[in-house]
C-alpha cells in the first residue's frame, strides 16, 4: 500500500512516454473493456472520494471543468469552455460549455456548478478535493457573475491554481442525494454506473448524452461498457490478464511485469521512471518511547548520511525491481521535469566512506559490530507494512548492506493499521520503510510533507516550532515558494529545499520505481502515462480492435 | 507395514541430521546474498539454485528445516495435549463439565484471535532476537490451537465411553484413573496421533501467516513457512521445478509421520 | 417433553456462548493496535484541520467495552446491527449482501465433500478390496494434511475457476477426507459385525445389504459429523474466500479486521459463532439419539 505524499492535480511539464500504441485511423465503436479495482469503492459521492477505487469510478463517470492531458500534461478545457486567471492569481473565472447534459438527459446548469464548487470548498464538509484550497488564509468564495460564468475568488494568490480543478468534481445536488444507489446516479463522465454488485463488480455503460465527439464528429466514448471487477488479489488479477479475461493492469510490480513480458512481450509496458519512490526515514520525535541513545543516533546528521551512503541503491533497483527502477537522487523524481533539481547527483554507494564518517562522529568498530561513543552496540529496527514482497526484499538487502558497516538491522513487518498507529500516534518505532506517491507535481502540494508543523512531516510531525535550524530553513523556503508568482524564483526556492533534504538525509530516498502496466493487444489508442490513472486516462478514446466482437 | 515404518523413521532421522549439519552441508549460509547470481539454476555451487536476492536455496531449506521441524511438532504436541485434556475430560465425565467445556471450545473457535496476536506484537519490543520471536510464535500457535483437537477428542471419548468394555470396566468399580489410563486413552491413541499429525503442516504455514502481523520468523532467518509462502507465484515455479523443494520436503516429512504414527485404525 | 427441555437448555447455552464470544471479540478489537486509527492520518493531501476531523471521526466512544457492548446488544435486539466504520454502510445490509455467497459456496462444498466422502467410504467398505481402500485412504490423508490455504492457493493459481466455485471446491476438499475417514471407520466396524457377514453369506442382494445393513444402522453416528462439518466449512471459508477473492462473509471479515471495524467484526463474530454453536448442538443431539438397531 502506498502512502500519498502529495495532492492530486497536474503540472505543466512534459514527461514523454517512450511507448505509444500505434494509432489506427478507424476506431470501431462498441465492446466492453474489463479491468480490476483493487478494493471495494467506499463511496460513490463524487465530492467525498478519497481512495483509489472511488477515484477510478469518479474518473470514468464524473466531469471536471479542466482536465489535464496525462500524455502532454497540458491543461485542456472540459466542462469549462475556457478560463482565465484574474487579479494576480487571486481569482479564476470559468466560462461554462453549452449543451452539456447529465447521463439522465437533464442539462448541466450554472447552479449545479455553483453547488459543486461550494460543497468542495466548504471546510465543514471536509471534501478531500477541496483540501489544497484550505491554506489557512481564508475560505475561497464562489459566485456567478454571468449566466454561464463562474468566479472563484481566493483569499490569497495561489500560483498554478487552475491545475487543482482537474480533481474538483462537478455534480448536482440530485446526484449527491442518489449516491447510495450508484445505478440511479446521473453523471457527466463518458460512462455511468448501471449495476453494482458489492464485493464483486461494477458495470458502467456508455453515457448516451456525453458531450464529446471525435474529429470525425462521432460521439464518444467508443466503448459500450466498462466492467470493473473487484479483485484484491493481484496474482489473480495477473492470471486473469494472462487468460485474456481483463484488458488492463495498472501499477504492475516488477515480477508480474516480467511474467507478462515473457508470455506476451508487446503487452507489458514500461513507461519509465515514475513519481513513486521507496523511502527510509528515522524516528526523530523527541517524546518517542525509544532509548535516548538511539534517538541521539537518529538525530545525528552524520549517522543518517552514513546509512544513506552504505545502502547500495543500484543493487536494490537491479534485484528487487529487476531493473525496472532507478537509484533515487533526491526527494523529487527526475520524472518531475519542471521541479526536479538537476544539480543533484545520485548519491554514491561507499561503505568505506560511510564507516569513516561514522568514526569521525564518535562511533567505533569492535570486531564486526559498530558501537557508539558510550559503547552501545548499533542495532535498530525498521518497520514496514506486511504483504508487500518488494518492500520486504528491500529491507532484507538493506539489512545486509548495513551489516557491512557493523550495524545490525532488525526487520519487522506490521499490518497497515498497526504501522500507521506507530508512525502517527505512539511513535514507537525506530525507522520506517514505506513507498511514497507524489501525484501532484507542484511543490505546494507537498506543504503537508515538508513543513515542520505538518502531520505528514514523517520523521518528526506536528512540531510547535522547528526543532532544527535546517527544518526552519525548509519551512521558510516552502512558505516563500507558495506565494511566489515567478516560476523561476519558485524553482530556486524549491531546489534549495531538495538540497537540504539530501544534505540532512532525514529521509533516505532509495529508488524511483518505473510505471509498469499491462495492456491487451486488443485495445486501441492506449498510451500509458506516469500519472494516474496510467493506462486509461483517455478512456473516451480507447477502443477494442474488432469492436463489439470481443 | 513394519519395514515401511522403519524406512520412514530412517528418512526422517536423515532429514533431521541434515538440518542439524546445515553448517557443514551448506557453508554459504542462509543469509548471504550473492547479488551477482540471483535466481540461479541448480549448480555444483548452489545445489538448489538461489532465490531472487541470490541466497543459497539449499542452505535456506536446511536451516529452515531446523526451525520448522523442531518447533512445529512441539507446538502440535502442545495443542494436542491441551486439547486432549479438555476433550477427554468433557467426553469422559459428561454432564455439566461436558457442557461447559464444549461451549468453551465453541467460544474459542469463534473468537477472532488475530487481535490478541496483534496486541502481543504491540507489547513485544521491536528488537526481538529471531530465536525469541520464533519461540513466542510457536508457543502462541500451540496455546491457541487446542480447541480443534479438543472437539474431535471429545466426540471420540463420547463414543469410546459407551463401548461395552468401558461399561464393564466401570461396572467392575475400577477407579476413574484406571479406566482412563487403561481403557480410554489407549483407545483414543490413534485419534490423538491423527490430530497431532494434522496440526503440524497447519502450524508450519500459520507461522508464515503470522509474519503478516510482525510475529513469526523474521528476515533473514528462513523457515518452511516463509519458503512455502514464496511458492505463491506458481507461474514462476512452473519452469523451475527445483523451487518446489520445500513443498516436496514437507510432503515427504508428512508421509514419514503418517507411517510412523499409527492411525490407520481411526476410531476403532 | 424431556427432549423439549433439553433443546431449550442447549439453545440457552449456545446463545450465552455466542454473547460471551461477542464480548471477548469486542474487547480484543478495542485493545488491539491500530484501533481508532484512520489510514488517511498519514495522507499528505490532508491538512491539520482535516486530520483533526478524521481523528475525531475515528475516535472510539469513551464508554468502555462492556457498556458499549450492552448498548450494542440492546440496539441489535431492535434489529439495528450498527453501521460499519470502514464501509460507512449499515452492517445488516453488508451481511445480507455477503451471506448468500458464503452460504452457497459452503453449501456446495459440503454437498460435494459429503457425496465424495460417503461414496468412497461405501465403496471401500462394500468392495473390501485392500488396494482401493489404501488408495482412497492415501488420498484422504493427503488432503487432510494440506491446510485449506494451500488448497485455495493451488485453486487460484492452477485453475480458471471463478471465486465462488474455487471456494466450494476447496471446502469440498477440506470436508471430504474427514467424512471419508470417519464414515469408513464406522462402516468398516458394522460391515465386520456377525449379522452382516451372515447376511452376506446368505446371499442378500448387494443393494439391500448396503441399505439395510450398512447405511441405515450407521446413519446416526455419521450424521453427528454433519454438525461438525458445517462449522469446519464455515471456518475454512474465511481464509479461502480471502485468497480466492470471493465476495462472501469471510472476505468481509478479513477487510473488517484490517480496518479494525468494530461493529462489523462483532456482528460477524456473533453470526459465525451462532452458526457453529447451532451446528454443534445439532451434532450432540444426533449423537445422543437412539441408534437404529440393525434388523
Amino acid at each position: 500500500m502506498n502512502v500519498r505524499w502529495a495532492g492530486f492535480a497536474l503540472a505543466w511539464l512534459v514527461v514523454q512516454s517512450p511507448l505509444r500504441s500505434a494509432r489506427i485511423p478507424e476506431p470501431v465503436p462498441g465492446g466492453e473493456l474489463r479491468f480490476c479495482l483493487h478494493a471495494e469503492p467506499k463511496t460513490f459521492n463524487t465530492l467525498m472520494v478519497s481512495e483509489e477505487p472511488d477515484e477510478v469510478v469518479r474518473f470514468l463517470t464524473g466531469g471536471v471543468l479542466i482536465r489535464m492531458n496525462r500524455e502532454t500534461q497540458a491543461l485542456e478545457p472540459e466542462l469549462a469552455e475556457s478560463w482565465r486567471i484574474l487579479d494576480g492569481g487571486r481569482k479564476i473565472e470559468f466560462k461554462l460549455r453549452e449543451g452539456v447534459r447529465f447521463s439522465d438527459g437533464s442539462a448541466l446548469t450554472a447552479a449545479d456548478v455553483l453547488f459543486s464548487l461550494r460543497s468542495v470548498l466548504d471546510p465543514a464538509l471536509h471534501s478531500p478535493a477541496g483540501e489544497p484550497f484550505r491554506t489557512g488564509q481564508g475560505k475561497p468564495l464562489v459566485s456567478q457573475p454571468g449566466s454561464r460564468r463562474i468566479l472563484v475568488s481566493l483569499a490569497a494568490p495561489m500560483p498554478g491554481v487552475e491545475r487543482l480543478f482537474d480533481e474538483v468534481p462537478i455534480t448536482s445536488a440530485r446526484a449527491v442525494e442518489k449516491s447510495a444507489h450508484p445505478a440511479d446516479m446521473p453523471g457527466l463522465g463518458p460512462f455511468h454506473v448501471v449495476e453494482y454488485r458489492p464485493g464483486s463488480s461494477l458495470l458502467l455503460a456508455r453515457n448516451p448524452f456525453y458531450w464529446k465527439r471525435d474529429e470525425a464528429g462521432r460521439s464518444l466514448p467508443y466503448l459500450d461498457s466498462v466492467r470493473l471487477s473487484i479483485q484484491q488479489n493481484r496474482d489473480l488479477e495477473l492470471a486473469r490478464f494472462l487468460h485474456g479475461e481483463i484488458h488492463l493492469i495498472n501499477g504492475l510490480d516488477a515480477e508480474s511485469f516480467e511474467r507478462v513480458a515473457a508470455k506476451s512481450p508487446g503487452e507489458a509496458r514500461d513507461t519509465g521512471r515514475s513519481l513513486e519512490s521507496e523511502e527510509l526515514w528515522f524516528n526523530q520525535v523527541a517524546r518517542a518511547p525509544i532509548p535516548e541513545y538511539r534517538k541521539q543516533w537518529f538525530r545525528s546528521r552524520e549517522f543518517r548520511r552514513a546509512v544513506a551512503q552504505a545502502i547500495n541503491r543500484a543493487d536494490l533497483a537491479r534485484l528487487v525491481y529487476r531493473g525496472h527502477a532507478a537509484p533515487a537522487i533526491g526527494p523529487v523524481s527526475p520524472a518531475n521535469l519542471a521541479w526536479f533539481n538537476a544539480n543533484l547527483r545520485v548519491p554514491t554507494f561507499d561503505p568505506d566512506a560511510a564507516l569513516a564518517r561514522l568514526k569521525a562522529a564518535g562511533f567505533s568498530l569492535a570486531g564486526s559490530a559498530l558501537h557508539d561513543r558510550e559503547g552501545h552496540g548499533v542495532e535498530f529496527s525498521v518497520i514496514t507494512n506486511s504483504g508487500n514482497k518488494s518492500r520486504e526484499r528491500l529491507a532484507t538487502m538493506i539489512q545486509q548492506d548495513l551489516a557491512r558497516i557493523g550495524i545490525r538491522l532488525n526487520v519487522v513487518t506490521l499490518d497497515f493499521g498497526s504501522l500507521i498507529e506507530r508512525i502517527t500516534r505512539t511513535f514507537d518505532y525506530e525507522s520506517c520503510l514505506l513507498g511514497m506517491v507524489n501525484v501532484d507535481l507542484d511543490p505546494s502540494a507537498e506543504m503537508n510533507v515538508w513543513l515542520s508543523s505538518a502531520s505528514s512531516h514523517a520523521w518528526n510531525p506536528a512540531q510547535t516550532s522547528p526543532e532544527t535550524s535546517w527544518e526552519a530553513d525548509i519551512d521558510r523556503l516552502m512558505r516563500a515558494q507558495a506565494v511566489e508568482t515567478s516560476f523561476k524564483r519558485r524553482k530556486a526556492l524549491f531546489d534549495r529545499v531538495q538540497e537540504i533534504v539530501v544534505e540532512e538525509a532525514p529521509v533516505v530516498v532509495l529508488v524511483d520505481k518505473n510505471a509498469l502496466s499491462a495492456v491487451s493487444r486488443s485495445l486501441g489508442d492506449v498510451t500509458p502515462a506516469v500519472l494516474h490513472p496510467q493506462t486509461f486516462w483517455n478512456i473516451d478514446r480507447i477502443y477494442l480492435r474488432g469492436g463489439a466482437g470481443r | 507395514m513394519k519395514p515401511l515404518r522403519r524406512a520412514a523413521m530412517a528418512l526422517l532421522a536423515a532429514i533431521y541430521l541434515a538440518a542439524l549439519a546445515a553448517a557443514w552441508l551448506a557453508p554459504a549460509g542462509y543469509a548471504r546474498q550473492f547479488r551477482e547470481s540471483p535466481d540461479a539454476k541448480p549448480s555444483a555451487v548452489f545445489l538448489l539454485g538461489t532465490d531472487e536476492l541470490g541466497r543459497d536455496s539449499f542452505a535456506r531449506l536446511l536451516y529452515g528445516s531446523r526451525v520448522s521441524l523442531s518447533l512445529a511438532p512441539a507446538a502440535a504436541a502442545l495443542a494436542t495435549l491441551v486439547g486432549a485434556v479438555a476433550g477427554v475430560s468433557a467426553g469422559y465425565w459428561g454432564g455439566w463439565i461436558d457442557t461447559c467445556l464444549a461451549r468453551l471450545m465453541d467460544l474459542f473457535l469463534s473468537v477472532p484471535w488475530l487481535f490478541l496476536l496483534l496486541s502481543v506484537r504491540a507489547v513485544l519490543p521491536l528488537n526481538v532476537r529471531p530465536l525469541e520471536s520464533i519461540g513466542i510464535t510457536f508457543l502462541l500457535l500451540g496455546l491457541l490451537g487446542w480447541a480443534g483437537p479438543a472437539r474431535v477428542l471429545r466426540a471420540a471419548a463420547h463414543e469410546v465411553k459407551s463401548e461395552d468394555f468401558m461399561v464393564q470396566a466401570r461396572a467392575r468399580g475400577s477407579s476413574p484413573v484406571r479406566v482412563l489410563s487403561l481403557h480410554l486413552l489407549p483407545n483414543l491413541a490413534p485419534v490423538l496421533a491423527a490430530q497431532f499429525w494434522m496440526s503440524i503442516p497447519l502450524f508450519i504455514l500459520s507461522e508464515a501467516n503470522l509474519g503478516f502481523l510482525g510475529l513469526g520468523v523474521a528476515e533473514p532467518v528462513p523457515s518452511w513457512g516463509n519458503l512455502l509462502a514464496g511458492l505463491q507465484n506458481l507461474d514462476a515455479v512452473a519452469g523451475c521445478p527445483w523451487r518446489l523443494a520445500p513443498l516436496v520436503l514437507l510432503l515427504v516429512v508428512m508421509a514419514c509421520f503418517h507411517f510412523i504414527v499409527p492411525m490407520e485404525d481411526f476410531s476403532k | 417433553m424431556r427432549m423439549r427441555a433439553r433443546l431449550i437448555h442447549s439453545l440457552t447455552t449456545v446463545l450465552l456462548t455466542v454473547l460471551v464470544g461477542g464480548l471477548i471479540a469486542a474487547a480484543l478489537v478495542r485493545r488491539s493496535p491500530g484501533f481508532g486509527v484512520d489510514e488517511r492520518e498519514f495522507d499528505a493531501r490532508y491538512g491539520q484541520d482535516s486530520i483533526r476531523h478524521i481523528r475525531e471521526e475515528a475516535k472510539p466512544s469513551g464508554g468502555g467495552a462492556l457498556p458499549d457492548y450492552l448498548r450494542f446488544l440492546v440496539r441489535a435486539a431492535t434489529g439495528d446491527l450498527g453501521t460499519s466504520a470502514s464501509f460507512h454502510r449499515p452492517v445488516a445490509a453488508l451481511i445480507a449482501e455477503r451471506f448468500p455467497a458464503t452460504m452457497r459456496s459452503a453449501g456446495a462444498g459440503l454437498a460435494l465433500g459429503w457425496t465424495a466422502g460417503m461414496l468412497l467410504a461405501l465403496a471401500a467398505a462394500g468392495l473390501s478390496r485392500p488396494a482401493f481402500d489404501l488408495g482412497a485412504g492415501a488420498a484422504a490423508a493427503f488432503f487432510l494434511c494440506l491446510p485449506s490455504s494451500v488448497l485455495a492457493l493451488a485453486m487460484v493459481l492452477a485453475g480458471r475457476l471463478g471465486g465462488k466455485t474455487a471456494v466450494a471446491v476447496v471446502i469440498a476438499l477440506v470436508i471430504f477426507p474427514r467424512v471419508f475417514r470417519y464414515a469408513r471407520a464406522i462402516l468398516g466396524r458394522i460391515a465386520a459385525a456377525p449379522h452382516v457377514l451372515m447376511a452376506r453369506a446368505r446371499g442378500v442382494r448387494p443393494w439391500r445389504l448396503l441399505w439395510a445393513h450398512l447405511i441405515r444402522p450407521s446413519a446416526p453416528a455419521i450424521l453427528a459429523l454433519l454438525g461438525v462439518s458445517v462449522s469446519v466449512a464455515f471456518g475454512a471459508a474465511i481464509p479461502v474466500e480471502v485468497l480466492c477473492d470471493s465476495p462472501g462473509l469471510g472476505q468481509l471479515a478479513w477487510q473488517a479486521a484490517l480496518k479494525r471495524d468494530l461493529p462489523l467484526l462483532v456482528d460477524i463474530t456473533l453470526l459465525v459463532s451462532l452458526v457453529a454453536g447451532i451446528a454443534g448442538m445439532a451434532a450432540d443431539i444426533a449423537r445422543s439419539a437412539p441408534a437404529v438397531e440393525p434388523s
